[in-house]
């Protein structure tokens, strides 16, 4: 098994936070960027608006960094950097903050990108009639207000720390006034921002193409011409097309195909360890999963190393909390310790513990996806081990999310990606007012600890937070914890300068293709 | 003649007018609620869905809803996207070129390779070469789409570098570029079809070569190729025009799967986008040209029968 010996060595060294480039190094690395050319994406999924405040899906939010500049930027490490926003200051008591923007800034349209267009972008999220999800999420904004044409004052009615990272993408995106003005309901369609590229022509499910914006804010960028994005909802024809040299780029490289395309010298790889992760979602407020020693039970069963061999081929670690090593200090390598190993000697105590010594069955809901189907059988054989019978059954994905909404289930394996910070993650799914918690999840403890951590700046009172949190929510066990998988993808040797950001987004306005 | 078609014409109104009931009520019964669809997973949130439920008119009784659409797509206004909130109209329209020519191709590709074959079959029946072809049929009705055409990519595409694996050129940027990309898809989606048409070819060929009217005229001396194309091959029109047009569904249902992989931007992918997005605005527009376009190829059959059989008239 030289992959997992190879990710064993990588967490061994704590390097599995780190950015593992592929084995072979690039001609060009070193050299200088070279200006012109094309770059051929292929994305999985499709796109139907364009006009941040309405978007809903991944592949969407990938061309927005493109046609789009956010007010905050994320680093490779996971944390805000400065975007059209060139500084920030925050008021002590966190209810005021002020935006110095980057000077000079233009839209696509020539219309200058100053303080009345941002504070006219956040009231837009902020009326009810534009009917954005952002709304809830900027609410505890009280005030937009436009100092000068390079100061934006916000005014909070209670403190939200998490509300800088909200910047970095959705609500970050700034959209020429005018173009909404102009296109009212239709704007989507015709996006116009401050970001490196334009849109030149949209031929719907066909491709999108962008032109280079001579007058992009970053001096001296983009390398590129132009970008081309094609939606290609099949993984083996868009592989296909990567191996074919139709597309310069992918958004990621399916896991069974990974080792081939790293091992290819025609391509290199970005990979981004523990970008997504799989877990099984337990109702606790239905029988059997109101049984805190029955969800313990299955968590004991399931053998994660096992998964991360057999269904990830090596690429993924195993969880033991819901914490992925992307959010770097706030992951904790403890919960490896308290956290739930393969252990069916403990899953068959906590069977006799729960009332049911001989096992029980339910219904393990899964997405109708060859991965998920791999993935819960796999568990089922492990569950059968213990005496615990899991009856699949597979649902195409609205239905499914219809299911998970209406918290009509038993046990379901959902998936989740990083949002820029953690509370995106703990808030929704552990908090009882969280709007992901189908689990119907209620710690009091937890509940009150979330509502501290939103209030309080990153930093160590806030790390130790989290790490009392996920310690209770791993004892509740309302997710089986189960893998933190590498998210890859997959290049040609020719392309350069693509930063490596753990929201498993790609942005190219500092890519580069060597002739 | 036109009086008929005229009715015809006519008649199509009702059946529209109950497909769309249909569609509307099949939508509203399948699960899953399109706002949810709407709001990325972590915005869930029931003030944001409400007013959203409000904006698209969601919260109105299904009739008031119903209503509302039919009245306005009889003015030819026929809304935006739930989704995009694009404009339907010309999100369909652009694609139905793609689609147009996908099955044209596919439809015009079978029928050249399937008439001879059939022909062969029927006039050489039990014999190695007819063994042979029914076979093929019998294969080509056995493979599934999404198979046949992830195998030719892979062949022809990453193997052989032959030929782009998936994408579409418009005729615009040349012919060349835009059938390089239609063969793979064509080849796809034509077979199943030439199936079809092959084994009708050949059924219908063997009835006519028995019948009276060719035994006399081979009686009466008539040489054995003018016997095959003016006796047997007119009479067994009928029922091939029968199975070309009754097989358009098929080949439209076919399209849906070939586009998707082949990455076509066609009706077909727009139509199961539509379905998995609850986005009824779009699905009703392309349903309704589907629609028109069975329609359409039945008529096309009704006047190739007064064509092919000059006994048919229509009153």
């Amino acid at each position: 098994m030289p992959l997992l010996t190879r990710r064993r060595l990588l967490g061994a060294a704590g390097a599995a936070l780190a950015l593992a480039r592929s084995e072979h190094p690039a001609r060009g690395a070193g050299a200088a960027p070279a200006n012109g050319g094309t770059l051929r994406v292929g994305i999985t999924g499709g796109w139907s608006t364009l006009d941040p405040p309405h978007y809903t899906n991944v592949s969407e939010r990938q061309i927005f960094y493109s046609i789009y500049s956010p007010l905050f930027s994320l680093t490779p490490q996971f944390t805000i950097g400065p975007g059209l926003v060139q500084s920030w200051t925050v008021s002590p008591d966190g209810l005021r903050l002020r935006f110095q923007l980057q000077p000079g800034v233009r839209f696509h349209d020539g219309t200058p990108c100053d303080a009345a267009a941002v504070r006219s972008n956040i009231e837009r999220i902020l009326d009810p009639a534009t009917g954005s999800a952002f709304r809830t999420i900027l609410s505890p904004i009280r005030e937009v207000r436009a100092a000068n044409p390079v100061t934006v004052d916000l005014a909070l009615s209670q403190p939200f720390t998490p509300l800088l990272s909200w910047f970095t993408e959705g609500p970050g995106f700034m959209s020429s006034p005018d173009a909404v003005r102009k296109w009212g309901a239709q704007y989507g369609q015709h996006p116009v921002g401050t970001g490196p590229f334009t849109m030149a022509e949209w031929v719907k499910d066909d491709h999108i193409t962008l032109r280079r914006f001579p007058a992009f804010w970053q001096r001296g960028l983009p390398h590129l011409d132009g970008v081309v994005y094609r939606p290609l909802n099949d993984e083996t024809v868009k592989m296909a097309d990567l191996r074919a040299g139709s597309l310069d780029i992918v958004d990621t490289v399916p896991a069974q195909q990974q080792r081939a395309i790293s091992n290819d010298p025609r391509f290199q790889t970005l990979v981004l360890p523990g970008t997504r992760w799989p877990m099984i979602r337990l109702n606790t407020a239905a029988p059997p999963f109101n049984n805190k020693a029955l969800r313990q039970a299955v968590s004991y069963a399931v053998d994660r190393v096992q998964i991360v061999t057999a269904i990830y081929f090596g690429q993924a670690q195993p969880a033991y909390g819901p914490i992925s090593p992307v959010y770097r200090e706030y992951y904790d390598p403890a919960a490896s310790r308290y956290g739930y190993g393969h252990d069916p000697q403990k899953a068959r105590a906590k069977l006799a513990e729960g009332g049911q010594p001989n096992g029980f069955s339910f219904t393990l809901e899964i997405f109708t996806s060859p991965e998920q189907t791999r993935l819960a059988e796999l568990i089922k054989a492990h569950l059968a081990e213990v005496g615990i019978t899991a009856n699949i059954q597979a649902y195409e994905l609205t239905t499914l999310q219809d299911r998970i909404t209406g918290k009509r289930y038993q046990a379901v394996i959902g998936s989740w990606t990083p949002r820029p910070d953690i509370d995106g993650t703990m808030y929704n799914h552990f908090s009882s007012r969280g709007n992901v918690n189908s689990m119907s999840y209620r710690n009091a403890t937890v509940d009150d600890l979330l509502e501290r951590t939103r209030t309080i700046p990153n930093g160590a009172e806030r790390i130790r937070l989290y790490r009392q949190i996920q310690r209770l929510v791993v004892e509740d066990a309302p997710w089986v914890f189960l893998i933190f998988e590498n998210l890859m993808i997959g290049m040609s040797k020719d392309v350069h300068g693509l930063p490596a950001i753990p929201d498993a987004i790609m942005r190219f306005q500092s890519t580069w293709i060597e002739a | 003649m036109l009086r008929f078609l005229v009715q015809r014409l006519i008649l199509t109104v009702p059946m529209l007018v109950l497909l769309s009931i249909g569609i509307f009520l099949m939508l509203h019964l399948a699960p899953g609620d399109v706002v949810t669809l709407l709001l990325p997973e972590d915005l869930q949130n029931p003030q944001v869905a409400r007013d959203l439920r409000h904006q698209l008119g969601l919260d109105q009784p299904l009739y008031v809803q119903y209503w509302r659409w039919v009245t306005h797509a009889a003015r030819g206004d026929l809304g935006y996207s739930y989704r995009s909130r694009a404009y339907v109209w010309p999100e369909v329209a652009a694609r139905i070129p793609v689609t147009f020519e996908l099955t044209a191709l596919a439809m015009a590709g079978a029928v050249a390779a399937a008439f001879p074959l059939g022909v062969i079959g029927a006039l050489r029946r039990n014999t190695a070469a007819d063994a042979l072809i029914s076979g093929f049929a019998a294969l080509g009705l056995a493979m599934p789409a999404f198979w046949l055409g992830v195998l030719l990519i892979l062949l022809f595409a990453v193997n052989l570098h032959w030929l782009p694996p998936s994408g579409y050129a418009p005729p615009g940027q040349g012919i060349g570029a835009n059938l390089r990309r239609m063969i793979l898809p064509t080849i796809t989606l034509g077979i199943p079809y030439a199936a079809v048409v092959v084994r009708f070819v050949r059924l219908s060929v063997l009835d006519v070569v028995a019948a009276d009217h060719v035994r006399t005229a081979r009686a009466k001396g008539v040489g054995r190729w003018r016997v095959i194309v003016w006796h047997v091959l007119r009479g067994a029109l009928i029922p091939i025009i029968t199975v070309v047009a009754l097989e358009t569904g098929r080949l439209l249902g076919g399209a849906v799967v070939t586009e998707t992989i082949f990455s076509l931007p066609g009706v077909g992918r727009l139509a199961v986008d539509s379905v998995l997005s609850r986005d009824l605005p779009i699905l009703q527009a392309v349903t309704l040209f589907m629609a028109l376009a069975l329609i359409a190829a039945n008529f096309a059959a009704d006047v190739l029968y007064a064509w092919a059989d000059p006994r048919v008239k229509y009153q």
